[in-house]
């Protein structure tokens, strides 16, 4: 029975695909304490390859354009916490007490509410929802998420690792990948390669083509927040971008930011409001437009069915990781297996 | 002075990519190459051993890329009929450099041997890091296809 399954090409190449789900799984919990950095450091070097590529192009050494890079990025970083860093830290704060006033706001219209549904003989459990007004506020927590201890033992091994693995990353990946892949008995060595490239050519397309939209996204509508008034146009923009890479959920939850600041601030101007929505939309549309045909166009041949069901699935499972995670999982997924099939049925 | 255990090791590993650099300079595929070259592309040539009687591939396999025999001794055989008996500095699969197709006839290691794999993706990687040694790779590998073909033409043209 067993041995008439394993003789399936699909079966055969569907147990290779779990058993290296599981030895990556078992990899990632023994690297766990490394975990981010690492995962920050490959997707460095994954967008500054053709950096790196142009830089070897005009005559530069795998070393020394490493270590140029590697020094660019912590100019880079040292700007970033000189200068917008403190802003979003002021522009958080801010946003706290807008959520904060935001939910005293409710609370006044919940009694409102109560009146109304009152009059028509309907009684609403307001000491309910009060309590869980109150207990979701404030969402996020400023103090707790600059102060904590794990927040700064995680930042400093960032700050310390990122840098350190990017610069050996730029410099070695080749002959560490040679290593690895060296390590697979001679009959699966040339399909393996096969798969590896095929699967890491579109997902760091994808990736490159994700920073790149989510970048674009952020500054458009940072550059809207701030041409029509709002308070914290580098917050509200950068949460557009960041809230972006989440398919399908992503448009929505970047209104939910700038919504909130006019709710809470001016209750009365629908205007502004509008404005958010209108800023949501132009930056969707450049996104659409221009960015999505000349960057991301052709990176993921996916149907978007499948795209759909991969969000709901890895959302339920995982949340909001497992939906950021979903498209690349599922293009590696169907990369990898359709690879075994046609290797194995050679075999 | 320097100690002879690690000068040997390193001199051995160093100057077995010294011959395997000059086996593939004297190719047809590497033609117009220089040494500095080729040592750039050394990282992504992949060595590996197999023992006498192993399958290397199989007609039907997929490939992607062309082999150079560094020691011992290959049999390049398709439906039972030997084709080729290949030595060290001699190379095979050569078309896989070029498409996707699967392998065209089978490859078994007559003795034990050793065998230097270049791969496709590392020529398409070599087009965005150094396109004229790229452009003259892929120059060279359609002169051989095309010289191929044209002894296969003749053998044809003798058989019928």
């Amino acid at each position: 029975m067993v041995s008439k399954l394993l003789e399936s090409k699909l079966s055969r190449a569907l147990l290779i695909f779990f058993a290296m789900v599981l030895s990556l799984t078992a990899l990632a919990f023994l690297l766990r304490p490394v975990l981010i950095p690492l995962a920050i450091s490959l997707l460095i070097y994954v967008i500054l390859k053709p950096l790196t590529f142009k830089l070897v192009r005009n005559g530069w050494s795998r070393a020394q354009a490493s270590a140029f890079l590697t020094l660019l990025l912590l100019i880079l970083f040292i700007i970033w916490s000189a200068i917008i860093l403190p802003e979003l830290i002021s522009n958080l704060a801010g946003l706290k007490d807008d959520i904060q006033r935001l939910s005293s706001l409710l609370a006044v219209m919940l009694v409102d509410a109560q009146q109304w549904f009152e009059k028509w003989g309907v009684r609403l459990d307001t000491q309910k929802i009060e309590q869980l007004l109150t207990s979701q506020s404030p969402a996020i927590n400023t103090d707790q998420l600059l102060q904590g201890g794990n927040y700064l033992v995680t930042m400093s091994t960032v700050v310390v690792l990122v840098p350190f693995i990017t610069f050996f990353l730029i410099r070695d990946f080749p002959s560490l990948r040679s290593r690895v892949l060296n390590l697979l008995p001679n009959r699966y060595f040339e399909l393996a390669w096969l798969i590896y490239f095929r699967v890491t050519r579109q997902l760091q397309g994808y990736l490159r083509g994700l920073f790149i939209q989510q970048t674009v996204m952020a500054m458009v509508s940072a550059t809207g927040f701030w041409l029509l008034g709002f308070p914290a146009p580098i917050l509200l923009g950068a949460l557009v971008g960041l809230f972006g890479i989440i398919p399908y959920l992503g448009p929505a939850l970047g209104l939910l930011p700038p919504a909130l600041i006019v709710l809470s601030e001016q209750p009365d101007n629908y205007i502004l409001l509008v404005y958010a929505v209108l800023i949501i939309v132009v930056a969707y549309m450049v996104d659409n437009f221009i960015v999505v045909p000349t960057v991301i166009a052709q990176v993921v041949a996916l149907h978007p069915l499948l795209v759909i069901l991969a969000v709901i699935i890895f959302g339920n499972l995982f949340g909001v990781v497992g939906m950021v995670l979903a498209i690349p999982a599922t293009v590696s997924a169907k990369l990898i297996v359709g690879g075994l099939m046609n290797g194995l049925a050679a075999k | 002075m320097s100690s002879p255990l690690w000068t040997n090791l390193f001199s051995r590993r160093e100057s077995q990519n010294e011959t395997i650099i000059s086996q593939w300079l004297a190719t047809p595929l590497f033609f117009g190459l220089n040494r500095k070259h080729c040592r750039a592309l050394m990282p992504n040539m992949q060595r590996r051993h197999y023992q006498k009687g192993e399958t290397i591939f199989k007609e039907g396999d997929t490939g992607i890329g062309v082999v150079l025999v560094f020691s011992g001794e290959v049999l390049i055989c398709a439906n039972n009929v030997e084709l080729a008996n290949l030595s060290n500095g001699d190379f095979f699969g050569e078309v896989a450099l070029v498409n996707d197709e699967p392998r065209t006839a089978d490859a078994i290691a007559k003795s034990d041997c050793d065998l230097v794999f270049f791969l496709r993706p590392h020529l398409y990687e070599l087009m965005s890091v150094s396109p004229k040694i790229a452009a003259q790779l892929t120059l060279n590998i359609a002169k051989t296809l095309a010289t191929r073909l044209r002894k296969t033409n003749q053998l044809a043209q003798q058989d019928g």
